[in-house]
């Protein structure tokens, strides 16, 4: 029984990774229909800006290969995924008006060469500034194993799963509730008649993309203690976080929640029986899944009535 | 108050709108009437600012707007009713009629108080408050449009075919409106394939055919003119 619940919590912990990312795949992609498939670097620059800053913040070298654990103590944690998060944000109003600005809404897919190669950029300068090698990443709430109903869980796990459910309501509750979400699923619905109630729709693009690379920063760093910080991190965790915004469906934000924290427990049950089945199986099932619901499970085609 | 000197409008190489010039003063209703294809939701999409103006000027106010930004022509007082309604389907009729106050900052209680205005010219909306748009019928569709494009307080109002795809009575309820509206002061540059309820209506009429004004005077003089009445209100002299 234990060892179900391990399961089910650590890969609920790694579903709320993926449900930050997916989340910030389905920003974009509503409010500009294109996707930033750099964001497994903004993932793992995320990771290396918390590093950083939790080494900067104590006084320590900028580089090593295992931050010290005081090195997280405190308010230390928290500020790095503060910063991390704007750092990466800010990254991504630069691919936006770098790489995306230019060739989105002209149809084509130059937007997808252009993510990609600023991401191939970005992981050369990482390389440059950070090397190559993993970092050790302490969790704030040390490694101790905690026991919860016989279950062994990593508290970085349960930390790990609180800020991921804590931000996605706290988004879900802005987009529904305040008058900049109404105008960004205005914008999501038709930037041009958007444009007609006076919203300033290049803003809201660019916002779109500071945010959605702001979440991949932040799940840099809380699954930084979990997975060791590592330039070459990032593509794992985008493609299942990208294979769970499409399983949920691609335009619907709470979707892609849901499909993360599916992805997450089902990884994870797989992993349970058999590691080196765990991708294998994962991806199967998601062919299956879009052989039978192609707009995602929670997606569904868009019907205006004319 | 709204005057436009030889526009022209194009869809990459093809020409949808070729020197058109065209005058709106202050109060009146002006319409602009033409069969499809003519370039009459071109020319309004160019006017809010929506398609690039290629050559020729577009005044408001003595003021050249042709190269501003749509979401800052609705800020100088021009709001578009768009072709074929365009209202947001995933939000309610409340949330679509305080997007169209967006850019004014309101606050709630002053944004509650003009709604509610709305309601009392559409009361048909006040039922459906809170119902998605897309729930919406078409004729209640149009209404939430037109009462959209008001919360931004337009003093023009450019309304491209209000009547598209409506029944009959529906199309009555909504031409009563926009009567209602003229007299409430608004400017309005109506666009309408429904040639003869448009000149009825308005003070003074453009006909556009490919892209070119071929005849304008006021909307009882076109309403008569046997050409326009050939071509467009399905009235044939010369049935055998």
């Amino acid at each position: 029984m234990d060892v179900y619940l391990q399961t089910l919590l650590s890969g609920l912990a790694i579903g709320g990774v993926y449900a930050l990312i997916a989340l910030g795949f389905s920003i974009t992609f509503t409010t500009t229909k294109t996707l930033n498939f750099a964001q497994g670097e903004f993932i793992a620059f995320g990771a290396f800006i918390g590093v950083t800053m939790l080494l900067l913040f104590s006084g320590l070298a900028s580089t090593t290969t295992a931050v010290p654990s005081e090195a997280a103590s405190a308010w230390r944690y928290p500020a790095a995924v503060i910063a991390a998060g704007a750092v990466a944000g800010l990254m991504g109003v630069l691919i936006f008006l770098l790489a995306v600005r230019p060739f989105a809404g002209k149809g084509g897919m130059n937007w997808v060469m252009s993510t990609l190669g600023f991401g191939v950029m970005l992981q050369s300068i990482g390389l440059a500034v950070w090397g190559p090698a993993p970092v050790m990443v302490p969790s704030p709430l040390g490694d101790d194993v905690l026991r919860i109903a016989g279950a062994g869980v990593r508290p970085q796990e349960l930390l790990v799963l609180a800020c991921a459910i804590l931000i996605m309501v706290a988004l879900d509750l802005v987009m529904r509730r305040s008058r900049i979400g109404k105008a960004m699923m205005a914008v999501a619905h038709s930037p041009q008649i958007a444009s007609l109630m006076g919203i300033n729709v290049g803003l809201v693009m660019i916002g779109a993309f500071a945010l959605s690379s702001g979440l991949a920063g932040v799940a840099g760093v809380l699954i930084a203690p979990i997975a060791s910080a590592s330039l070459f991190m990032g593509i794992g965790f985008a493609l299942k976080a990208f294979s769970a915004a499409i399983i949920g469906g691609l335009n619907n934000p709470r979707g892609c929640i849901y499909g993360g924290f599916i992805l997450g427990v089902l990884e994870s049950a797989v992993g349970l029986w058999q590691a080196q089945w765990r991708e294998i199986v994962v991806f199967g099932l998601i062919i299956l899944v879009l052989a039978f619901r192609p707009a995602g499970l929670f997606g569904q085609a868009a019907v205006d009535k004319v | 108050m709204l005057k436009l000197k030889d526009v022209n409008l194009a869809y990459g190489p093809i020409a949808a709108v070729r020197k058109a010039s065209i005058d709106v003063d202050a109060g009146e209703v002006v319409a602009i009437v033409g069969g499809n294809g003519a370039g009459k939701s071109t020319l309004l999409k160019g006017i809010a600012g929506l398609m690039p103006v290629s050559s020729g000027q577009i005044i408001f106010d003595g003021e050249e707007i042709s190269q501003l930004a749509p979401h800052k022509q609705v800020a100088r007082g021009i709001a578009l009713s768009p072709e074929g309604r365009q209202v947001f389907p995933d939000q309610t009729v409340y949330d679509n009629l305080t997007l169209g106050a967006y850019f004014r900052r309101l606050s709630n209680d002053v944004l509650d108080a003009e709604v509610e205005e709305q309601f009392k010219l559409f009361p048909r909306l006040r039922e459906r408050r809170d119902q998605l748009a897309v729930t919406l019928s078409g004729g209640e569709q149009q209404m939430l449009a037109i009462a959209r494009a008001l919360m931004g307080k337009p003093r023009l109002l450019l309304l491209d075919e209000p009547s598209l795809g409506l029944a009959p009575k529906i199309i009555q309820e909504i031409f009563g409106i926009i009567v209602s509206l003229r007299k409430s002061g608004i400017t309005i540059l109506l666009v309408e394939q429904m040639a003869n309820m448009a000149l009825a209506i308005a003070d003074r009429a453009y006909v556009l055919e490919t892209g070119s004004v071929i005849l304008s005077g006021t909307g009882q003089q076109l309403l008569h003119d046997p050409k326009v009445r050939a071509a467009y209100l399905g009235i044939s002299h010369n049935a055998a």
